[in-house]
Formats: structure tokens, C-alpha cells, sequence
């Protein structure tokens, strides 16, 4: 691989505030030497990158419908015209999972505009439908406890700092493992599971409390209706209450306008 | 901020990422649906990571945190030399044990053994008037390996009295040359003594001509000149292992607590070494140690080994047996 294009590589890396000391070099040589067309670099890469590349696709969907996502990839890898985007920042293989990763999440969030969100009539309706497995809770009561839990817990999340937002985000939302969680944000498994207990505990005190001034129950109706959510949250998803910066009313409106605008197409 | 780009996804996977990028990013996806998807495919794709990837992210990972302050290093090396003058100072016995000489070990099996309880104050004695030296304590008088030398040489008239204040001499001028080039027993510091002895076998074996070992014929039927240095004193297994064997012997017998007194390395890949209670240890490849039996439990003091499969040992009470079947079986001298 001539000296020059490693050199620029290095220089691009530095330019975009890469510590030089901490930069994959073996990596970011090898992707030169691929840009390059060096037939060495190739075989080397084809070795030992091209596989990751396929087992991640199978990984994120085992249908294999991200197996075209990982083709893509490859095409443009072959062409010389996707190297230059990896700058040795990170191992050659998290980047070809990091650009998997985000064209499938893209493809996935495309479709999802494409179906009809639910409304809240849908989602209560989804509620009793299993009515009477929910202990001593009363058909009656479902809706109302889950609207209230969903509206309690929405509250409680969003008063959430966002360092605990992103460790319950990861692990309960994208189920990473503790390990991993940690290590975003930086912390040791253990400690993150004792900030994630403490977290639950300090969220189940707010839906509590919200449901004891709120929704003026009772404790043994807060025990109720706890229990009968906690057996089936029907229609509640963590991962939307998660990422709720916007209130539910306003979600439900930009949904009901989405569906507008596609009756009127 | 806006949302993740793949390369910064991937240098935050792994653990490039630091500071107020890391924060920005951090809160950022705190609440972003899309990147926090992003956070949940990458985990997905966790399994088709090589493990060397992974360890080498988690490990990047941990050195990217704050370091322990590097400035205190100096102390360190610091600390160890105040530690090992504060056991000097407090544990005068270890280095107050005088020099025997081969000749001179008989003569303190027959004197009276003194109080039990003399040699401690005597030595501390000891310390601050280094004219007067202690008398001979038990322990100098097991550990002092003089039956690693022929008995004529034992008998040799040149070697000092060792109970003579004024002629305890420094442990490179007291034995005759012709006496330090069998055996020598050692006073802390070790390794400096034992260059010191080995430097003094050189020179003594080309001035010994009555010595069987200066006799070239003699040299070429016995044994090869082993080293066997008896040690006195206790210092940690590995650098005790290091003074027994040699300088590039470094791994002691996992199993043997007590101490180890005397070592013979007749090969650089072969090293006897005895101890309390019966030990006999042997490596014949410089690494792993054998547990060779010995016929009784008693405190061994010197031994003498030719090769692999042959040895000499000599017990703490004057006695001698030796194998030569790597310790098989044993037959007393």
C-alpha cells in the first residue's frame, strides 16, 4: 500500500479529532489497502470481515431479509466508495455492524411510518380482551387502571434523569446485555444493576404515588391495579414511553394527522 | 446533537468515546428512538464479534477511564527499601549467623549447645558492637553444611574457630581457598554471596593442586563440580530458589511451606534442593518440580547432586544417604 494514502488516511482521521495514539491501524491500513485495490487487502478482508458482515445480518433479522442490507454494504465496499467513511476510530468489524445496524433501523423505522399507528380507543380495546385473568381487578376497572398505570408510569419516566432514561432504554427497551449497558455508559455491570433496581423502585413509587392523588385510589386499589397491569401490560410499550419528549396528546395528534394525510393521498 | 452516525456508533461500542462527546451522546440518545434502535441492533450483532474484538473493546474500554496518579510511583521502590531495612533492623538473627567453615562446623557439634533463649538478646547485642560476635545458635549449627565436603577437608587445621571474637573474619577471607571451593555456607544477602563464592571457586580450583577437584583426571571419573551451597536463614521461595539453583532458576516447589536449605545444581536444566522435614525436590527441566521420597523426616541439610538421577543428601545430624536412581531408593554412607 503506498505510504501516501495511509498518510492521508491519517491525516482525515486527525482532522476529525481522532486521538492518532488510539486509532485501529491495522484497520484503517487494511481499509486503504481495500480502497486501494490491493488484491492482499481483499483476500484479508474477504477472510475475516466479509463473514461478520453476513452473521450480523442474520443476527438482526434470522428471516434474512437483512441479508440484501448486508449485500448493499459489500457492493459499496467493493466500489471503493464506503471505505473512506471508516476513519480508524473504531475496529474495522463494530463499523460494518454500525452501518448494518443503522440501515436496518432506517428500513425498519421507514416501514413503521408506513403502517397505522393505534389509538388509544385500539389500545384499550386490546385490555379487555383478556379480562378476568387479572386476579380480583373487575372487567370494568382494566381500561381505567391501564390508562392510568400508562399515564402514571409516562409521568415517572419523564422525570427521570437521562443517564437512568438511556440504562433502562438499553436493557429493558434493546435488551443489551448488563455488560454492555455498563459500558455505554460507562460503568461497572454490577453497579449498573444496582442503578437499574434502584430505578425500578423509584418508579414504582411515583406510579403510587400518582395513582394515590391522581386517580384517588385507595391502597388496596393501588395494589389491585398494579397487579392486574403488572400480570399483562396489554397495550403499554416501554420503549414509546421512553422516547415520549413529546406529551401523549401531541403524539396522538401528529399520528391522527400522519393517517390524515395518507387518506387523503 | 443529532442522531449517531455509524462511526460514531462504532468508536462508542468500542469505548473510543470520552468526555463531552461522550455526554452528548449519552444524553442525546437518552431520548431518541431511532439511535436507541441502534443501540439495540448493535446488541443484537454482539455474537458475531470475535471474542479478541470484544476484549480488546472492553479493555480499551477500561483504559480510556481516569488512571490512578502515576506520581507516586517513586515511592514504591522506596517503600520495599524501607520495608527491607526495617526487617534488618528487626531481625538481627538472620544476619548475625557467622561464618562456618567446613572445618569449623564439627568443632560446634561438639561444644554444648547454648540456652535456648541466648542467642536473641546476644545478637542484638550483636548489632551495635560488631567486634563481639554472638555464639554459635542452633539454627547456625543445623544449617552449617560442612558434610557436602570430603571429611579430610573437614578436618583441615586452617579454618578459624568460630567462637573467636577477634577472628571472625569476613566471609570472603576466612576459609582457605582449597576449603571454599567444595562447599561455602552463605549469610544473608544471598545472591551478592553467592556471586561472591562463585567468583572464588574460580579462582581457588586452579590453586588447589592437592584438591581431587584441581586433579584434572579426577575431575573427568567423579562428579562434575556441583554447586552446593547451604543457605541459612529464611528468605521468600523464589529468590531462595534463585540463590540454591542459580540466577535464572526462578520457580520454587509450590508445595514445600517450610524452609529450604540447600540446593545442588550439577546441569543448568537439573537442581536437588532439601529442606526441613524430610524435603527433597528435584527439577530436571528448570521449571516443574518432582516430590522425590526420603526414608525419614528428618531436617536435611546439604546435598550434592551429579545428575539427574544422583545425589548425596545430608541430614541435619551429620548423616548421609545417596541415590542414584532419582530417588527411588536410598542407601546410607
Amino acid at each position: 500500500m503506498p505510504r501516501e494514502r495511509f498518510a492521508e488516511a491519517l491525516e482525515r482521521s486527525a482532522e476529525r479529532g481522532a486521538d492518532v495514539r488510539a486509532l485501529h491501524l491495522e484497520d484503517l491500513a487494511l481499509a486503504c489497502g481495500c480502497a486501494a485495490g490491493e488484491e492482499a487487502a481483499w483476500e484479508h478482508f474477504i477472510r475475516e470481515h466479509r463473514p461478520t458482515l453476513y452473521r450480523a445480518a442474520d443476527a438482526l433479522d434470522p428471516s434474512g431479509s437483512a441479508r440484501d442490507l448486508a449485500d448493499g454494504i459489500y457492493g459499496e465496499l467493493f466500489e471503493r466508495s464506503l471505505f473512506r467513511y471508516f476513519h480508524g476510530r473504531s475496529s474495522l468489524s463494530t463499523w460494518l455492524r454500525a452501518v448494518l445496524a443503522q440501515r436496518h433501523v432506517d428500513r425498519l423505522r421507514a416501514g413503521r411510518r408506513l403502517e397505522p399507528l393505534p389509538d388509544d380507543e385500539s389500545r384499550a380495546a386490546v385490555g379487555p380482551a383478556g379480562a378476568g385473568t387479572y386476579g380480583a381487578a373487575p372487567e370494568a376497572e382494566r381500561p381505567r387502571y391501564v390508562a392510568l398505570v400508562r399515564s402514571a408510569l409516562q409521568g415517572a419516566v419523564a422525570n427521570l434523569p437521562p443517564r437512568d432514561r438511556l440504562r433502562l432504554a438499553c436493557y429493558y427497551a434493546q435488551e443489551l446485555t448488563l455488560a454492555e449497558t455498563g459500558r455505554l455508559l460507562g460503568e461497572h455491570e454490577a453497579t449498573c444493576s444496582r442503578h437499574l433496581a434502584r430505578t425500578r423502585k423509584a418508579l414504582r413509587a411515583d406510579i403510587e404515588r400518582a395513582l394515590r392523588t391522581e386517580g384517588r385510589m385507595t391502597e388496596a386499589e393501588i395494589a389491585q391495579c398494579v397487579a392486574s397491569v403488572t400480570e399483562d401490560a396489554g397495550p403499554l410499550d416501554l420503549r414509546e414511553l421512553l422516547n415520549a419528549d413529546e406529551p401523549v396528546a401531541v403524539r396522538k395528534k401528529s399520528a391522527a394527522d400522519r393517517s390524515r394525510l395518507r387518506e387523503r393521498a | 446533537m443529532n442522531c449517531l452516525d455509524a462511526e460514531t456508533l462504532a468508536v462508542w461500542f468500542d469505548g473510543g468515546l470520552n468526555g463531552a462527546a461522550l455526554e452528548d451522546v449519552r444524553s442525546h440518545v437518552a431520548g431518541c428512538d431511532r439511535c436507541q434502535m441502534l443501540l439495540g441492533a448493535m446488541g443484537r450483532t454482539r455474537a458475531v464479534v470475535p471474542a479478541p474484538v470484544q476484549e480488546r473493546a472492553a479493555s480499551f474500554a477500561k483504559a480510556s477511564e481516569p488512571k490512578p496518579r502515576r506520581w507516586l510511583a517513586w515511592a514504591i521502590p522506596l517503600t520495599a527499601a524501607a520495608t527491607a531495612i526495617a526487617v534488618w533492623v528487626a531481625i538481627p538473627e538472620q544476619r548475625n549467623v557467622p561464618v562456618v567453615t567446613p572445618a569449623a562446623a564439627p568443632e560446634e557439634k561438639r561444644e554444648a549447645a547454648p540456652p535456648p533463649a541466648a542467642p536473641q538478646p546476644e545478637t542484638r547485642q550483636e548489632t551495635t558492637a560488631p567486634a563481639v560476635p554472638p555464639p554459635p545458635v542452633p539454627r547456625a549449627q543445623r544449617n552449617a553444611a560442612p558434610l557436602t565436603a570430603p571429611p579430610a577437608r573437614a578436618a583441615a587445621p586452617a579454618a578459624p574457630p568460630p567462637t573467636a571474637p577477634s577472628q571472625a573474619p569476613p566471609p570472603a577471607a576466612a576459609p582457605p581457598q582449597a576449603e571454599r571451593s567444595a562447599s561455602a555456607t552463605l549469610r544473608a544477602p544471598l545472591p551478592e554471596a553467592r556471586v561472591l563464592d562463585q567468583q572464588q571457586r574460580a579462582a581457588a580450583a586452579p590453586a588447589a593442586p592437592g584438591d581431587a577437584r584441581g586433579n584434572d583426571a579426577a575431575a573427568s571419573t567423579q562428579a562434575p563440580l556441583a554447586e552446593s551451597i547451604t543457605v541459612t536463614g529464611e528468605t521468600p521461595q523464589g529468590a531462595l530458589i534463585a540463590t540454591l539453583c542459580g540466577p535464572r532458576w526462578r520457580s520454587a516447589p509450590s508445595d514445600v511451606t517450610g524452609a529450604l536449605t540447600a540446593g545442588s545444581s550439577p546441569s543448568p536444566n537439573v537442581c536437588w534442593v532439601v529442606g526441613a522435614g524430610g524435603v527433597v525436590r528435584r527439577s530436571t527441566n528448570g521449571q516443574t518440580w518432582q516430590r522425590v521420597p526420603f526414608p525419614e523426616m528428618t531436617d536435611l541439610s546439604g546435598v550434592q547432586a551429579s545428575d539427574a538421577r544422583s545425589a548425596t543428601v545430608t541430614t541435619a545430624d551429620g548423616r548421609s544417604f545417596r541415590t542414584s536412581d532419582g530417588g527411588m531408593t536410598w542407601a546410607r554412607q
